[in-house]
């Protein structure tokens, strides 16, 4: 038998436009969710449940960071794993609107207390992500052999528990049912640890070793650390809902201490990297897994009384740390290579599809995205990590100033990114002129 | 890991570390060794697309039927990879750092993402569908 034989074809990919679309997309969105931070200002960052913070919060996780993930799910996988991702040129796009669409709409109904909207919002991201998970879930289970496969899986099976959740609060703010605020931690842990976490630890054992040409993740660490963090969040979620303190804390070690672990080897491996060329990526990567090591220390230091994360402000920043210091670090570092890449792919395929292009030297990736842009926007984006987290310890004016940073990083990520774009499209009709 | 698979993934980190050298020397502006680096890794790689072009894929394609499947992406990509090279030897010719570095980068993602399909689904189904045979075929491979 040929496993996975009959249906390999590696060149069944969605159309270009279909993720470059939503890798557009998603850092506009993104930069919305800051736009409103600097105009609400210190308000919204009195207490966790302030509906605007909320709102901004999930244009970034949602708008962001879940619009990318999905991208990069049905586009990485296949090719990772050698499995396709069923259904992959319709699921992607539908699955990239109902989010696009229902993190704006959620949005905005929490900035404007409009129950219809907030509630339209939670169905159109529940149908995206229902459509995504089902084919993802699919396609990883039969990936489940390749540690990739298998930590995307449990990222996937992560969110299902995070869109539940997710959607059961958008309910309650429209008014159609309780609002659980009780679960709102679970909710977090899963989005964090489990859907974001697990899927970073995926895509950075194949991605890490190849691209910088480090030494291997451990099999150990590969074949584990996701299982263990799975398993932590399972054994936490029980202890916090059935209220035994000591099953939450064993829950809470193991999975927080999985997520650092494997920051901690992926730090490790990039300090021992072949290809010693420093780019924004690396940096990018460096600052992601930096970020997840102060944010496990800020979870131990609760842990034995150092810092209570009832309180706000320490509540938030252990937020910022996770979402912008790791989270929006790395996706921004990895949309860097993917997007020039997947240009000028695109181009090459054109160039060789037409005789008389044929002799055409189109842009390298350096050309299309010129890496000046990346590291000044580099230091925009340190610079809107830094301010959010003191916007979140001292409030006031602080969260106008961290959200107008916020807006400045991602829209000028969307720049340099549409950049890439306009470079290409040139490209692309000098190609299409000489034929 | 053995067999084909085996010996194919430790060429492509290989070819990775030849590459990461190369593109160090070019890096720090060692034109002298930059070029030395530059056609060791350069030599490696086309010899393992021959061992592919010329041995796997044709009996890949006889012992699977599949002709129009993965081998018709990887030898069009090898096209791509043979374009890099040629241009990176240009660049490293003009002494121009940045194109160099930016076909190089090029060149990285384009293996990379090669490397993964091969790695994940050709080598293993070759593994698979040879059998017995596998060492035979990898025999004749090697001696490219």
């Amino acid at each position: 038998m040929i496993p996975g034989g009959g249906d390999l074809r590696f060149d069944r990919m969605p159309p270009r436009w279909v993720p470059l679309r939503a890798f557009l997309a998603a850092p506009v969105l993104g930069g919305f969710g800051g736009l409103m931070l600097g105009i609400v200002g210190g308000s919204a960052a009195e207490s966790r449940y302030v509906g605007e913070l909320i709102g901004a919060l999930h244009l970034v996780t949602l708008g962001f960071l879940t619009l990318v993930m999905v991208g990069a799910v049905v586009q990485v996988l296949p090719v990772v794993t050698g499995v396709p991702v069923p259904g992959a040129s319709w699921v992607g796009p539908a699955s990239q609107l109902g989010v696009a669409g229902g993190s704006l709409a959620m949005a905005g109904g929490l900035a404007g207390r409009w129950g219809p909207v907030i509630g339209a919002g939670g169905i159109l991201v529940g149908a995206g992500l229902t459509v995504f998970a089902a084919a993802g879930i699919v396609a990883a289970w039969q990936a489940r052999r390749n540690p990739t496969g298998r930590a995307m899986g449990l990222a996937v099976v992560s969110l299902v528990v995070v869109a539940t959740l997710g959607v059961a609060f958008l309910a309650g703010h429209a008014g159609w049912t309780t609002l659980r605020r009780d679960l709102t931690d679970v909710h977090l842990a899963w989005a964090l640890i489990g859907w974001l976490g697990l899927l970073v630890m995926g895509v950075s054992f194949q991605v890490v070793p190849m691209f910088q040409v480090t030494p291997q993740y451990p099999q150990r660490v590969q074949h584990w650390i996701p299982a263990a963090g799975f398993l932590g969040l399972v054994v936490w979620t029980f202890g916090r809902v059935g209220r035994w303190s000591p099953v939450a804390a064993v829950g809470a070690v193991v999975a927080v201490g999985a997520v650092a672990i494997h920051a901690g080897v992926t730090l490790w491996l990039q300090a021992h990297r072949r290809r010693k060329l420093r780019d924004v990526t690396t940096d990018d990567w460096r600052l992601g897994m930096a970020s997840v090591i102060v944010a496990a220390l800020l979870v131990g230091a609760a842990g034995v009384g150092l810092v209570d994360l009832g309180r706000t402000g320490p509540a938030l920043a252990l937020g910022v740390l996770v979402v912008f210091g790791a989270g929006v670090s790395v996706v921004e570092g990895m949309l860097y290579k993917i997007v020039p890449f997947l240009s000028w792919l695109h181009l090459q395929n054109l160039v060789s599809r037409r005789e008389a292009g044929a002799a055409m030297r189109i842009r390298n990736m350096r050309q299309l995205l010129p890496a000046s842009g990346p590291r000044r926007q580099f230091v925009a984006h340190l610079v809107a990590v830094v301010t959010s987290l003191v916007a979140a310890v001292a409030g006031g004016v602080w969260v106008r100033i961290a959200g107008f940073a916020l807006a400045v990083d991602l829209w000028w990520l969307a720049w340099e990114l549409a950049g890439v774009v306009r470079r290409s499209n040139q490209d692309r009709r000098e190609v299409l002129g000489a034929s | 890991m053995d067999g084909i698979a085996g010996f194919m993934t430790a060429e492509h980190r290989r070819c990775d570390e030849l590459f990461a050298d190369a593109e160090a020397a070019v890096a720090e502006g060692d034109w002298a060794a930059a070029a030395e680096r530059f056609e060791a890794f350069a030599a490696l790689t086309v010899r393992h697309l021959l061992r592919e072009e010329r041995v796997l894929f044709p009996a890949f394609e006889e012992r699977t039927g599949m002709v129009d499947g993965p081998t018709a992406v990887m030898r069009q990509e090898h096209d791509q990879m043979r374009m890099l090279l040629d241009a990176m030897r240009e660049a490293l010719h003009d002494r121009d750092v940045d194109r160099f570095l930016g076909d190089a980068d090029t060149f990285m993602i384009l293996t990379q993402q090669h490397d993964m399909k091969e790695e994940q689904v050709l080598y293993p189904m070759s593994d698979t569908a040879f059998g017995s045979d596998a060492a035979g075929l990898l025999d004749r491979m090697q001696d490219v």
